[in-house]
């Protein structure tokens, strides 16, 4: 078994060379300079140190003295019905921002949300959380940044005047025939369509228009002309066999994520009853999550990727016996028609999909699904889906409208023009007579209007949305409005003359429109609550769309005219966790680490490694400090740091959506550069030619694993211990566990043998035939073995990378947020982490994701060097950390091989009653200059009382000085376990859930009880292609990963 | 008992061991009372249904918002046959359906309709004769079996019901034998002296026992050990209230409610086998009761007044206050209803208006109750796991608080005392969750183990109460 894959996380890495400067523990504690320099230069003798013990005890007992503080407890005056203190309630609710659709449970603890959960009864998400659902939460309870009260000018206005002024000035704008623009982002609630048209009935001159921050209106405008309906039909990716995406990151951001993400798991899934898996072929300039996760990633320049499409079209066509479209000669397509040939063998059972905003491609991509036969298969028009609904002509229109001074005022409702439209709107705005921002949080554009009408928070509010035809989402609110605020859709209402309550018009609205569009409910009463309880209601239903073929050589001569090809392309992209910048001033967003470059709070190019070392700007491995480049895009000059990303094609640059956020609250959070900027709605191309590359200098950056990558530290790294495991389709069909095997003693063997001849005989009782615990015949395996034993199971095959569970976690934990200087110091808090691993070339690696926390080793190594036993074992299996014991040596953080362990350097959430430990003067910041840690960056997070409303309150907030970690979710276990006793049952496997396990929109993760076989999370043990991490050197991990399989032919790595 | 012979160390040997024989006979003695035969059984169900189901409204012995439910089956039983059903067939059918029995005409029912203010009794169709019996069977006897089954207060090593703590005796031990020490001491130092003058040697000048550097040595080194036991002792009691026993803004009076009416405990702390928390009631839950009782027997209206108050009640419509009554209005009302507990002639005026203050200041807020049970942030504390899935009567923790007029914090909260109790108690293994703890019942089949503690399902380790 020679021959070993060799993965690697750095690039110097892959060379060999090994990183000296991280350091997890890399600077020592930071006690005050004042003290730590009277104790290295000066002698104490006993004389001091008597003087100090005397200090310390008068101290003690002076802070002693003081009285206890008198804490009250003050019940409701009328306690509601539904809430027991104590006891969390869950409500139904929806994440719709942006088009964004995910059906939700948000937990709720004495009225407040502190949670956010994925709905498993949604027929859309399944019980999937999109990181920035999640996220969502945090901006709740954003005192700085929300809006608490009307404004005109910048001044406070009370809702009565503003109401007054408004109405009278859109009854004389109505009166004068100008136009009253509503600009909106995707608006999937039907009921404020309603509120709209109501709102135009009064005032006729009314104009919706929608648009999307990251436009979809090119391919909208395709399925328009191709099917008739301005919409996108329904994914199946779980029907699918072969998936083709060209640029579609259809499991990170494109359209619905979430509910890909699940389908697409759900293909892919392998079992001794499931043989079977989807193919799935990624073209693409720009690494993505669907990328990561392909069996075979193609890149091309950002410029060919639309050129793939018709090449892809030319050779099935020429197979259909259809005439081909002309195509630009230059582009090598050798490894296109390999793909073309595997589509037509999977005709009918296969699927293709592009990222591209062009029209014309994506014509010719429906024209190759539509030649494939792939329509009622894993595409179907049953129910169309209206993920994004924006019009870019009908903008352009609005904007000429504007700069005509045609338009009288406009009403801006979930959108951010001014920042997501540029200068354009800008001037365009300054033309009309006023406008108007409905935003929750202060923006751009909130900072640019006339008037500022807070709307309130989704978790606020009454609303509904429509995902799809035929499902229906309510969102209904779980706290009472924090702040002066007052729903858009009332505000709306009110103007229209209209004063019933958004929450009686809606169900005015699903009384008319729904009750008689079903047959399941017989009175409305019950069809209401039924939604509001389930959150979401599906109606059967079967439409259908038929297939007009358009003019594709003229889409194929507009795809060659826009591919923009150059010498330095630069191509604009979305990341997964800050999206199209709503969220980007949320610091869980901007703390949790891109999947692939593992950096966190900046904003950055990402280009070729080879053009990297060409150019001479690969970033320094000793100091890990970045070069930062400038660059002239269009008629902007981007000056950001750059970084090589294995996988991005020679000679193209990628960059971000969604930073350089200016005049809001957290400015500081989104740095970086607008690429809204250069983004030109007409040409539907997000490609564009970048020149005057110039270094500026150097910048360092928050980048997380690293310090603590498993191999570095992880006790010989990738030549002689498989930290990951992957094997191909074929090879697994002819061993179910092929390639899950293990290095002892220079020898590699098949895991299986290796428990059989070492780990029973070298480490445990030679007697034990007992066969829960002869597997790892630890010390304690009888022990462990009566009553539960906590396990975990992650199917590597399932892990998409997309980093919802470590919000989660993050959540559910009170994890702290540390900020931008904080991970450059490698002090990210993280209990649960991503690791990503490349392997193969260098210039179109294989990706691997691994999500790592602790292990809960039975032997664990972390245990045994704590000096005041803070960390022990359970009987249960877990290892348990122990904060009030903890005295902060961090021997146990340096001696765990997986390097889960998190210190608290610094009072992180601001719980310490001594402000001072907030943070020190340490260190400058990497730019030069000295700072503080503290309120600055991660007081955004947790230090105001209002946001302190988030944290869950089963869960002790750490303090400064103290070593935290994943703990299996102890506080759901406990719970879990009470209910059973509650109920005099035995335990269910449905009665705990891990944050991380109810978060993941694939189902990678099992956890339960181990001694009880039954349990999925036994089964994934007992799977062949089980393994623990580094399991070798005996830690007995309990959690363990089912190998990778990727479904390989043997031609892909050619 | 006194100890005059402390003061007195003169006792002989004899009489201090004859004592303390006395003492260990006095630890034995248990005062035994003499107890009517009754059916336990039955009178047990008969008050746990009677506690769950009729006590908001009923008191065995006195009139509430309902009956005296002692005897209550003579009465109906006397009141006889009625369209062919008798009395006690009657009963049941008026405990499970009332408006039933009502709409019949039964006369005594439709009396007692009457006489109640017409105020609707609940239905209890889930209850069976069986039930009722038991209900009836525990109102006739409830004053006899009661004492019987008392609670059990840890509150140390030694039972409750002795006198003589362990500790006492060990001191008195210890001063014994010091003195048995020194009496030696002098005897062996005279006999000496007495061998050294009968030989004729030179006596060593007699050095007073105070000047003797030895017994320095010796006190100085005790008294440091005694400083360092008290200091770290008192250390590790920082921030420990026991005995904590705040004022509150309502002196509601548990005497009263828990001991002498004998309300349960979770009619007004529900959450105790729900949730983390056992709740202290919000005012809906004291106006259940106190909608119909209008003066307590210790304050009268005085602290009645606030619960209205801070509902914002008016006791004397028997509706709450708009939202826009004056102060005056508010004022008026609740000073009508306050004069009630005084004689027209002798009205305390000044009493009278600090009463008033004090309710008013209330108006329509919810009562901040003052916190005596107090954990650090880093200890998860679960009623529902103690009350529901342990069965542990509140008393264990609380203390006697049916006998408390002020609540106090009964047991120290201490991880010590936390750690004791889960060595010590045993797991009831026939919950059906612990049936996943196989080896333990197989043990306790064979006899390997005697019984299951919640210390060896893992009760004492860390993460059971720290995460």
């Amino acid at each position: 078994m020679a021959n070993k894959k060799q993965y690697w996380l750095t690039l110097e890495a892959k060379k060999g060379e090994v990183n000296e400067n991280p350091k997890e523990f890399g600077s020592d504690l930071p006690v005050l300079n004042s003290l730590s320099e009277t104790i290295s230069t000066q002698k104490s003798g006993r004389r001091d140190f008597l003087k100090m013990l005397g200090f310390g005890v008068t101290a003690a007992a002076v802070a002693a003295a003081c009285e206890m503080p008198v804490r009250k407890s003050i019940p409701y005056v009328i306690k509601p019905e539904e809430i027991t203190p104590g006891v969390p309630n869950y409500y139904a609710s929806a994440y719709t921002k942006g088009g964004y659709y995910n059906s939700i449970l948000v937990k709720t603890r004495e009225g407040r949300p502190i949670m956010v959960e994925g709905n498993p009864d949604s027929s859309v998400t399944s019980g999937g959380v999109n990181p920035k659902s999640i996220g969502a939460l945090l901006s709740l309870y954003d005192e700085a940044a929300r809006i608490k009260a009307p404004m005109k000018n910048g001044a406070a206005i009370s809702w009565t005047d503003l109401d007054a002024e408004i109405s009278t000035s859109l009854a004389a704008l109505a009166a004068s025939g100008k136009t009253i623009a509503i600009l909106s982002s995707t608006i999937l609630s039907p009921s404020t369509k309603k509120v709209i048209e109501k709102f135009a009935s009064v005032y006729p001159t009314t104009k919706h228009v929608q648009f999307d921050a990251i436009s979809y209106s090119g391919a909208l405008d395709a399925n328009e002309e191709s099917f008739g309906k301005r919409a996108f039909p329904e994914y199946h990716f779980d029907k699918a066999e072969l998936i083709v995406s060209v640029a579609a990151d259809f499991l990170g951001t494109w359209l619905s994520p979430t509910e890909f993400a699940a389908d697409y798991a759900q293909g892919r899934k392998l079992s001794a009853d499931k043989k079977s898996m989807s193919r799935h072929i990624q073209i693409e300039s720009i690494p993505t999550l669907a990328g990561a996760s392909a069996d075979l990633r193609i890149p091309v320049k950002a410029s060919e990727e639309d050129l793939a499409v018709i090449k892809l079209y030319n050779i099935l066509a020429k197979k259909a016996g259809l005439s081909s479209l002309s195509d630009n000669a230059s582009f090598d397509a050798s490894k296109i028609e390999a793909v073309a040939e595997e589509l037509w063998a999977a005709k009918g059972k296969s699927l293709v999909v592009s990222g591209s905003n062009n029209k014309a491609t994506q014509l010719v991509v429906n024209a190759i699904n539509e030649l494939l036969g792939n329509y009622g298969s894993a595409l179907s028009w049953e129910r169309a889906t209206y993920y994004r609904q924006g019009d870019d002509k009908e903008l352009g229109a609005l904007l000429a409208d504007m700069n005509a001074s045609k338009v009288g005022a406009v009403l801006v409702l979930d959108a951010n023009p001014v920042y997501t439209l540029g200068s354009a709107f800008e001037t365009a705005l300054s033309k009309v007579e006023w406008s108007l921002d409905f935003s929750e949080r202060r923006t751009e554009t909130s900072e640019f209007v006339t008037y500022v009408c807070p709307t309130n928070h989704f978790l606020e509010s009454w609303d509904d949305a429509q995902a799809k035809d035929g499902v229906y989402a309510t969102i209904q609110p779980t706290i009472s409005p924090l702040f002066a605020t007052r729903q858009a859709q009332e505000s709306l209402l009110l103007w229209a003359g209209d004063n019933t309550s958004y929450y009686d018009f809606i169900r005015a609205n699903w009384k008319e429109s729904l009750l008689g569009a079903q047959n399941k409910f017989s009175g409305f009463e019950a069809l209401w609550t039924n939604a509001v309880h389930d959150g979401e209601l599906t109606f059967d239903l079967t439409s259908s769309a038929s297939f007009v073929a358009s003019d594709l050589n003229a889409a194929a001569s507009a795809i060659a005219k826009a591919s923009n090809a150059s010498e330095l392309e630069i191509k604009l992209y979305e990341k997964v966790q800050i999206g199209d910048g709503t969220l980007s001033d949320n610091p869980w967003m901007q703390e949790l680490s891109d999947p692939l470059t593992r950096i966190t709070w900046d904003d950055y190019f990402v280009a070729s490694p080879k053009w990297m070392e060409e150019k001479g700007l690969m970033h320094n491995s000793k100091n890990r400090e970045y070069q930062v480049v400038s660059l002239n895009v269009g008629d902007q000059v981007y000056t950001l740091p750059i970084v090589a990303l294995a996988g991005v094609p020679y000679g193209v640059l990628g960059m971000a959506y969604g930073y350089g956020r200016r005049n809001t609250t957290h400015e500081e959070y989104s740095r970086g550069e607008n690429a809204y900027k250069v983004v030109d709605r007409a040409s539907s191309s997000v490609v564009y030619a970048a020149s005057g590359l110039a270094v500026q200098g150097g910048h360092k950056i928050g980048i997380v694993q690293q310090e603590y990558g498993l191999e570095h530290f992880g006790l010989g790294g990738e030549k002689t211990r498989k930290i990951v495991k992957e094997t191909t389709l074929t090879a697994w069909m002819e061993d179910a566990a092929s390639e899950n095997d293990i290095n002892f003693g220079h020898e590699w063997m098949p895991r299986k043998d290796w428990i059989e001849k070492y780990s029973n005989s070298l480490y445990g009782d030679e007697t034990n035939d007992n066969p829960a615990t002869k597997e790892y015949g630890g010390a304690h395996a009888g022990v462990l073995a009566n009553g539960h034993h906590w396990g975990m199971g992650i199917d590597l095959n399932s892990c998409i990378g997309c980093g919802a569970c470590v919000v989660a976690c993050n959540v559910e934990n009170n994890v702290p947020i540390v900020g931008r200087n904080e991970v450059r110091r490698a002090h990210d808090m993280n209990w649960l982490r991503i690791d990503k691993y490349h392997t193969g070339d260098e210039e179109n690696p294989q990706v691997i994701f691994q999500p790592m926390m602790c292990q809960h080793c039975d032997n664990a190594p972390c245990e045994n060097v704590c000096p005041v036993a803070a960390t022990n074992h359970s009987t249960e299996g877990l290892n348990q950390m122990t904060y009030n014991r903890c005295i902060g040596t961090r021997y146990c953080a340096n001696n765990c091989p997986y390097k889960v362990r998190r210190f608290n350097w610094f009072d992180y959430q601001g719980a310490d009653s001594f402000s001072s430990n907030k943070g020190f003067a340490l260190d400058n910041d990497f730019d030069g200059n000295q700072t503080e840690y503290g309120d600055k960056e991660a007081g955004l997070g947790l230090h105001s009382p209002m946001a302190k409303m988030v944290l869950n309150p089963d869960v002790t907030v750490r303090s400064r000085g103290v070593i935290e970690k994943c703990s299996f979710c102890v506080q759901r276990i406990q719970l879990g376990k009470l209910e059973a006793k509650k109920a005099n049952r035995a335990l269910n496997e449905k009665d705990i859930t891990t944050a991380c396990q109810s978060a993941c929109p694939t189902n990678a993760i099992t956890f339960g009880d181990t001694n009880n076989k039954e349990t999925s999370v036994s089964k994934v043990w007992a799977d062949p292609r089980a393994f623990g991490v580094i399991e070798e050197i005996h830690t007995l991990p309990s959690v363990r990963y089912l190998t990778k399989v990727r479904n390989q032919k043997d031609g892909d790595l050619a | 008992m006194t100890f005059s012979w402390l003061q007195a160390p003169k006792h002989s040997v004899r009489s201090i061991s004859s004592l303390i024989l006395l003492l260990i006979l006095s630890t034995f003695h248990l005062s035994l009372q003499a107890q009517e035969s009754i059916d336990q059984a039955k009178w047990d169900a008969g008050k746990a249904l009677f506690k769950s189901q009729c006590q908001s409204c009923h008191l065995p012995d006195k009139k509430m918002t309902g009956p005296a439910l002692q005897n209550a089956t003579l009465r109906w039983e006397a009141d006889g046959e009625h369209q062919g059903k008798s009395g006690k067939e009657w009963l049941y059918e008026w405990v499970r359906n009332n408006s039933s029995v009502l709409e019949s005409g039964h006369p005594y029912a439709n009396n007692l309709y009457q006489e109640y203010g017409k105020s609707v009794m609940s239905l209890f169709p889930q209850l069976s004769n069986e039930d009722i019996d038991g209900i009836f069977y525990y109102a006739n006897n409830y004053d006899k079996g009661a004492k019987a089954v008392g609670v059990t207060v840890p509150g140390g090593d030694a039972p409750v019901s002795s006198t003589f703590p362990m500790k006492t005796f060990l001191w008195i031990l210890i001063l014994g034998l010091g003195l048995v020490a020194f009496i030696l001491y002098r005897v062996f130092n005279s006999l000496k002296r007495l061998a050294a003058a009968s030989e004729g040697k030179a006596l060593p000048p007699a050095v007073p026992f105070w000047k003797n550097k030895k017994l320095i040595t010796l006190v100085v080194l005790a008294a440091v050990v005694f400083l360092a036991y008290t200091t770290a002792g008192s250390a590790m009691a920082l921030g420990r209230q026991q005995s904590y026993a705040p004022t509150q803004p309502i002196q509601y009076n548990h005497q009263v409610h828990a001991g002498k009416y004998q309300i349960d405990c979770q009619y007004c702390h529900s959450g105790a086998s729900e949730s983390k928390h056992s709740n202290i009631p919000s005012i809906n839950v004291c106006m259940n009761c106190h909608k119909n009782v209008q003066a307590g027997q210790i304050n009268g209206r005085k602290e009645i007044a606030k619960i209205y108050s801070a509902i914002a009640y008016n006791p004397n419509s028997g509706t709450y206050f708009a939202e826009d009554a004056s102060d005056e209005d508010i004022k008026a009302e609740l000073t009508a209803y306050l004069m009630q507990d005084y004689e027209s002639s002798a009205v305390n005026q000044e009493e009278l208006d600090a009463t008033l203050a004090a309710a008013f200041e209330m108006y329509d807020k919810p009562v901040e109750w003052v916190r005596i049970h107090n954990l650090p942030d880093h200890v998860y504390f679960n009623h529902a796991q103690h009350v529901n899935a342990g069965k542990v009567e509140c008393q264990t923790c609380h203390g006697n608080i049916q006998e408390m007029d002020v609540v106090a914090q009964h047991s120290p909260l201490s991880m010590g005392w936390c750690i004791n109790c889960h060595r010590q108690t045993e797991v009831d293994l026939g919950n059906n969750y612990y049936q996943v703890y196989e080896k333990f019942h197989e043990d306790l089949k064979s006899g390997k183990m005697d019984k299951v503690t919640v210390e060896d399902i893992g009760g004492t380790e860390c993460q059971k109460c720290h995460y």
